[in-house]
């Protein structure tokens, strides 16, 4: 490369990504050969394993004597493996007064499926009545979703539970407050508005009405968010403890989180159930982000959205 | 029957701004119709306001001779062509080109027979089944056209269309499109800001500025016949070369215009065949020369010739283009929004106030070093003239 044309690359670079390095130079003392390599490998396995570690221990745990359990770096390796802790987790819950595992898991799911499904399903619509129909008072409403984006849970958790006072101890109260959901509904809002409006005009030239519009044309093309919206919403939903705590005392009712909670303060304290316990309550979560992962990484890519 | 008729047709958006203010056009049945103009002209505008997607704030739009002001999109029987193209990404092309069917609840049999007619039509057959983002700019590109056909519609409204492909691939799509519109002798609307795909498609061209028509004709008659500085400046390239001149009239019927300090003769049969300069008086007059109007003079002491420096030459094989700065003001009815959108366009580095940059086409191509004289015969009969306000003189 020319002197001349290494410049103009240089300015090319700088202004087009914002820096002026020249990327076939070495970069550090280890330049861009293969000891780079390795370094950098070795940083992201070290980093890969301090974020898979504790899920292994629980996973190895759960299959292993409740005494060998909490055993330092040993909790690691699996010996002694049996199912027993799984049976033991589902022969301490069947009686009406420590309520049902399968029941848990049945409030659970009821509850994360409707708010899932139903919040795609509004949220949905709403951001895409805010990005992308014209109505009065369309910019207020888009302030207000935004304000309530940043207004932590916490904040109107005592007002909801005495709006939601006759309903406790029900499937009802546990998913009513979340299938509206201001974030969910900016997702989408932000989506939308980056779809050409041309794609839109096709539609109403075509013949669809915005109904149509909106599940023909838009829903298909948005699967990026919904799946993050998807899984967003799962995660909270199926991880949700702090209004449960407060609306239901009945074991019928109780989701997941909150019977762990209970089983973990009831004594005596097994580690190896509680694993296991810990295990059953993760799964559903990792099925869910396997299921739809690959839209969810796309969405995640194209807007910056950290998940 | 599928006229359009434009009668007084107005927009003005809610902040004020006046788009349109009073558009009167009628476009025939089966007429291939070019819409053309400098960005902000009104002319994706008026469009929209046909389609339906823009609301008309006065005035009457017709369509087969119905009123369709407040007629949805999908009431108005059209279809479109949008520069983006818009296809459904998630559908094939088969679904592309029917979904518009579909909505009118087609049976599912003829919906077929109708998007293979068109896709055999459109060479489309093979890609039916593919989805937009494995095609190439072109097979989208009659893929939308695809979709525009099936329908039948009594209208065709383009939008730029041919404004995403590369320069190979618009000339051969602007070909086809024309042919396909033949072919089917549906009345078709076509918005551009390219004054060549302007010429060579359109059975007629409404040239438009701020909203305004300035002249509507055919391409022919547009380049020979421009109703005013506008059009002549807008037809044709290179451009047309406008100056501000003064006329002087002899007696004998023969005339002069200034040129700087130069002075071109122009006989008397070239003003006698000219009825309203005839009796034009002397005094100041535009005058437009284009640059295929202008080639190197054999002698010296040719009366119509101008001597130039040539500042910038351009060989282009068959021709060569000479770009030379003439000591005259010029012409132009662009107003301040005009100036302020052309921008660069319109501004040279080579004139300085009170002088134009102008351009000679000499055919066949002549070698001129840069910075040499040359002397220029002026083709006296091919000169244009506009009044002071920009008006021709004819």
């Amino acid at each position: 490369m020319s002197e001349i044309a290494a410049e103009d690359a240089a300015a090319y670079r700088k202004a087009v990504i914002g820096i002026a390095t020249d990327p076939s130079k070495k970069v550090g003392r280890l330049g861009g050969g293969p000891a780079r390599k390795v370094l950098d490998y070795a940083v992201l396995l070290i980093v890969a394993a301090l974020f898979f570690a504790p899920i292994a221990y629980m996973v190895i745990g759960s299959f292993k004597p409740s005494a060998e359990v909490l055993d330092g770096l040993s909790g690691f390796v699996p010996k002694d493996l049996s199912l027993d802790n799984y049976r033991g987790v589902f022969a301490r819950f069947d009686s009406p007064s420590t309520g049902y595992f399968a029941n848990f898991y049945l409030t659970s799911t009821i509850v994360s499926v409707v708010i899932v499904v139903g919040g795609l399903i509004i949220n949905s619509l709403a951001g895409y009545a805010l990005a992308r129909l014209q109505w009065k008072g369309r910019n207020l409403a888009l302030s207000i979703v935004v304000l309530i984006v940043i207004l932590p849970f916490e904040a109107i958790a005592v007002p909801l539970f005495y709006m939601l006072n006759d309903y406790r101890n029900t499937y009802f109260v546990q998913f009513i407050p979340f299938v509206a959901n201001a974030f969910s509904i900016y997702l989408f809002y932000t989506f939308f508005i980056g779809i050409p409006r041309q794609i839109q005009e096709a539609a109403r030239i075509d013949g669809a009405g915005p109904w149509k519009t909106f599940f023909l044309i838009i829903a298909p093309m948005s699967k990026p968010v919904f799946a993050s919206v998807t899984i967003l919403t799962f995660l909270a939903a199926w991880s949700s403890f702090l209004f449960p705590v407060m609306v239901v005392d009945q074991p019928q009712y109780r989701p997941l989180p909150l019977a762990i909670s209970v089983f973990k303060a009831e004594p005596p304290t097994d580690w190896g159930q509680i694993f296991a316990f810990g295990v059953l309550l993760v799964l559903p979560v990792v099925i869910v982000f396997l299921l739809f992962q690959r839209w969810f990484v796309q969405s995640v890519a194209s807007s910056g959205l950290k998940g | 029957m599928s006229t359009i008729t434009y009668d007084k047709m107005r927009k003005v958006y809610p902040d004020g701004t006046e788009a349109i203010p009073g558009f009167d056009l009628e476009v025939n049945d089966g007429e291939f119709m070019v819409f053309v103009g400098p960005s902000g002209c009104g002319k994706s505008t008026a469009l929209r306001m046909t389609a339906g997607l823009e609301e008309i704030t006065g005035g009457r739009l017709l369509i087969g001779g119905d009123v369709v002001n407040g007629k949805s999109p999908q009431e108005r029987d059209i279809a479109m062509v949008f520069q983006d193209y818009a296809l459904y990404p998630h559908m094939t092309v088969a679904e592309n080109m029917g979904f518009a069917l579909r909505m009118m609840k087609m049976p599912k049999e003829e919906i077929r027979r109708r998007v293979e007619t068109a896709a055999e039509r459109l060479s489309l057959t093979a890609l039916l089944d593919r989805v937009p983002k494995n095609l190439s700019g072109g097979q989208r590109q009659r893929v939308a056209m695809g979709r525009a056909i099936v329908r039948e519609p009594q209208v065709f409204l383009m939008d730029e269309p041919l404004s995403n492909l590369d320069a190979k691939l618009r000339v051969q799509m602007r070909a086809e499109i024309a042919a396909i519109q033949h072919q089917l002798g549906v009345t078709t609307l076509y918005v551009t800001h390219d004054q060549v795909e302007a010429m060579t498609m359109g059975d007629r061209v409404a040239v438009m500025k701020n909203g305004r028509l300035m002249q509507c004709a055919s391409p022919q008659e547009l380049y020979d016949r421009p109703a005013n500085v506008f059009v002549a400046g807008f037809i044709g390239s290179p451009k047309m070369n406008l100056f501000k001149s003064v006329i002087d009239r002899d007696a004998d019927g023969r005339a002069r215009i200034r040129f700087g300090e130069q002075i071109v003769e122009i006989d008397a049969e070239v003003v006698a065949a000219n009825e309203r300069l005839r009796g034009y008086p002397s005094g100041p007059l535009v005058v437009g020369m284009r640059p295929e109007a202008l080639s190197v003079a054999s002698s010296d002491d040719d009366p119509h010739s101008l001597v130039i420096t040539a500042d910038v030459v351009e060989m282009l094989g068959s021709e060569t283009l000479v770009h030379f700065v003439a000591p005259v003001e010029t012409a132009s009815d662009a107003d301040v929004r005009d100036r302020a959108q052309a921008g660069d366009e319109e501004e040279s580095i080579l004139a300085k106030a009170g002088s134009t940059v102008m351009c000679a086409r000499l055919v066949p191509a002549v070698r001129v070093p840069n910075g040499a004289s040359l002397r220029l015969h002026v083709d006296a009969s091919a000169l244009y003239f506009f009044d002071e306000e920009g008006q021709a003189i004819r």
